[in-house]
């Protein structure tokens, strides 16, 4: 081989191998760069995943307080429309409060669907109610609807005030209302709520009690506390009272509707004694429902007496209301309670009640008002002959509408007395109706001088001694 | 010429590599083995050590890897969750409690003392809400309307009932309303079987203030007219 293919050689073969290992070691080079890449990018995922993970605590936390607060938050804003549980509420809702429902119809409300950001979240469902009521029942209505544990707005109503007319015809205002009542479902996005297992719950859920209280309370919805009308009148009937009205001491109109509305109420009382009396178990029982019946009723009755005799209700709904709610549903119980006791007669606390309520009005110089009470239980006072001890209360009871009677004959007999003449132990003389009377001498064909006195004079009248006052 | 030797081999001399060639040769093996020597020192030093570490790294992220499926699941969980209560938060923000409203304006009317300082009485009353879901910006976000009557000759008694309503001592009705418009009235047909025989019609027009202003969060700014006022 010559020397120049062996040069040659030597040369060609030293930069092949110098080559490949140049290739090689630019290849690792490039590795080893990739690898540096790969390592960067570790760390800084391992960074980022260490400080991810570092709030994992309070993400268990946040969601066990989700879980727990989770079933609050689905009865205010439940996944269904429950639209028969609704009208349900509704009716419970009316009764309670006396409104008068006419029409309930949902409305449709695909065009109020939530919208922006919220979309979708939620379902509007919405009802249209139109009812009856005076001011005061509809806002109890509504407090209560505001109040259900669903939440439930009311994002409009109309009323338009009763006539003056239909007020003084039926006792009680009947404002016309429409309102609409709205409520919400909730629409869960797809792929909803996979719970996730959180170790040790049960101890971490113990040890967040304050906090899900505190949210539980947050969730709970805004309410308001109603309280009634409060002696305030109802804004929507004319206040307005007749001007013929002459007695200055009349009662205002809402006075008179407060002493209506508290006649109502005693009369409510008195029917829950006597439907409590019809179901008593037991005979004590009954007796004693019937006891506090007896009582409720003689001093209602008392009571009405008086208000009609003092004709302090003029104003005509109120007039209205009185006959319809008070006068005519006592005198059906009176008479159901007369029926019932047809064989036994009025019990001893009736004819105690009775006695005490004439004497009261006797003393007050009420003596038709005690008549009054002594004819509401006089048609029972004969089936009571067979037992003693209330016989006896009958006789007295008896003998002090005798009185009254005698007492309010005495009142109306026109005397007209003046002047007398007492000299030593001449008898006595006094001029009557313009005559001269003395002891013993009649006077028309009932009375009899008795004695005369400075200023007064005794008669007999009806075998009971009344002295009159000049 | 040609030179011949014809000496037996043992006796003949080397033939030598030449030096240059020797040199030559040597310089290649230095040079191919400096670079064998450095691809070795990458391959089993340099490469080795970064592949240890990323392994090292690898394992350490592999262990982090279940905690952060854990952390985003959590997340994810309270994305949902958390979504029906911000809805709530939403729908309930906007809704008024109109038991307390028209109770308060119940107290208003009572408040008149029956004719010393008014006494009211209505025809009927509208309220109508917008939804404020769309739209926080709009101008109305709701209006009461009511058809009042004052029982008094005396005119005034429209603005003391407005007056009334307008008036924080007395009633929070201003929390949920701008203030009242502006007072006027018509003289009804005296009535002379009622007393008081005369009354005066008068509208009550109400607007409802944003949820923000009623819930409290944002105080509404004062009207450019206002401002010039004070600058005045």
């Amino acid at each position: 081989m010559s020397e120049k293919k062996i040069w040659t050689g030597i040369i060609a073969g030293s930069v092949v191998i110098a080559g490949s290992f140049a290739f090689m070691v630019h290849t690792e080079k490039g590795k080893i760069r990739e690898t540096h890449a790969a390592v960067d990018s570790l760390r800084t995922e391992i960074d980022k995943s260490r400080t991810t993970i570092r709030t994992t605590p309070d993400l268990e936390r946040e969601v066990i307080v989700l879980r727990e607060i989770a079933e609050r938050i689905k009865e205010v804003l439940p996944d269904t429309k429950d639209l028969n549980d609704l009208i349900r509420n509704f009716q419970d809702y009316s009764r309670e409060t006396g409104v008068r429902p006419s029409s309930f119809k949902p409305k449709d409300t695909a065009k109020d669907r939530g919208r922006g950001k919220l979309a979708s979240a939620f379902e509007k469902v919405a009802y249209t109610l139109t009812l009856e009521a005076d001011l005061f029942q509809f806002l109890d209505f509504v407090n209560k609807i505001e109040t259900h544990r669903r939440f439930m707005s009311i994002n409009s109503f109309k009323l338009d005030a009763t006539s003056r007319r239909k007020l003084e015809s039926e006792g009680f205002a009947s404002h016309k209302i429409q309102m609409e009542v709205e409520t919400y479902k909730y629409v869960p996005k797809a792929g909803d709520t996979q719970e996730v297992k959180i170790e040790g719950y049960d101890r971490k859920r113990d040890l967040l009690a304050g906090e899900i209280n505190r949210r539980r309370q947050a969730v709970s919805l805004a309410s308001y506390t109603y309280r009634g009308p409060r002696g305030r009148r109802d804004p929507f009937i004319d206040p307005r009272v007749p001007s013929k009205v002459t007695d200055p001491n009349a009662w205002t109109v809402q006075r008179q509707m407060d002493e209506v509305d508290e006649l109502v109420r005693r009369l409510d009382e008195a029917t829950k004694y006597w439907d409590s009396s019809k179901k008593a178990a037991s005979v004590l029982d009954r007796m004693v429902q019937r006891s506090e019946l007896e009582k409720t009723l003689a001093l209602l009755q008392e009571d009405l007496r008086r208000i009609e005799g003092e004709k302090k209700i003029n104003y005509k709904p109120a007039e209205k209301r009185l006959t319809l709610n008070v006068v005519e549903p006592l005198a059906a119980l009176r008479s159901e309670l007369e029926a019932s006791r047809a064989i036994a007669g009025p019990s001893r606390e009736a004819l105690e009640q009775v006695g005490a309520a004439m004497e009261r009005h006797i003393l007050a110089g009420e003596y038709d008002a005690a008549l009054d009470s002594y004819k509401a239980i006089e048609s029972g006072l004969g089936l009571i002959h067979l037992d003693p001890p209330r016989e006896e209360l009958a006789e007295w009871i008896r003998q002090l509408a005798f009185d009254a009677g005698t007492l309010r004959d005495f009142g109306k007999i026109k005397l007209t007395i003046y002047g007398y003449v007492i000299i030593g132990e001449n008898p006595p003389v006094v001029m009557i109706n313009g005559r001269t009377r003395s002891i013993g001498d009649p006077v028309g064909t009932e009375l009899i001088v008795e004695a005369i006195r400075p200023s007064e004079v005794d008669f007999i009248y009806h075998g009971v001694v009344l002295t009159r006052h000049y | 010429m040609i030179t011949i030797n014809l000496l037996p081999d043992e006796f003949r001399k080397r033939a030598k590599t030449p030096a240059r060639m020797v040199a030559a040769v040597a310089v290649a093996v230095i040079a191919n083995g400096a670079l064998f020597s450095w691809w070795c020192y990458l391959h089993f030093g340099v490469r080795a050590n970064v592949d240890t570490t990323r392994s090292v790294l690898q394992l350490d992220m592999d262990g982090l890897k279940p905690q952060v499926t854990y952390h985003e699941s959590l997340q994810k969980e309270i994305t949902t969750r958390s979504a029906r209560e911000t809805a709530l938060a939403d729908i309930t923000s906007n809704r008024i409690l109109w038991t307390k409203v028209v109770d308060e304006l119940v107290d208003v009317v009572h408040a008149g003392r029956e004719g010393i300082e008014h006494y009211v009485w209505f025809d009927d009353i509208n309220v109508k809400m917008e939804d404020a879901g769309a739209n926080r910006r709009r101008s109305s976000f709701g209006t009461l309307k009511a058809g009042g009557h004052s029982g008094s000759t005396e005119y005034e008694q429209v603005a003391n009932f407005l007056g009334d309503i307008a008036d924080v001592g007395l009633s929070p009705l201003m929390k949920t309303f701008e203030l009242p418009a502006d007072p006027q009235g018509k003289r009804n047909e005296p009535d002379v079987d009622l007393i008081p025989s005369v009354n005066w019609s008068f509208p009550l027009d109400l607007e409802l203030k944003s949820p923000d202003e009623r819930n409290g969060v944002v105080k509404k700014a004062e009207k450019p007219a206002a401002k010039k006022e004070a600058a005045k």
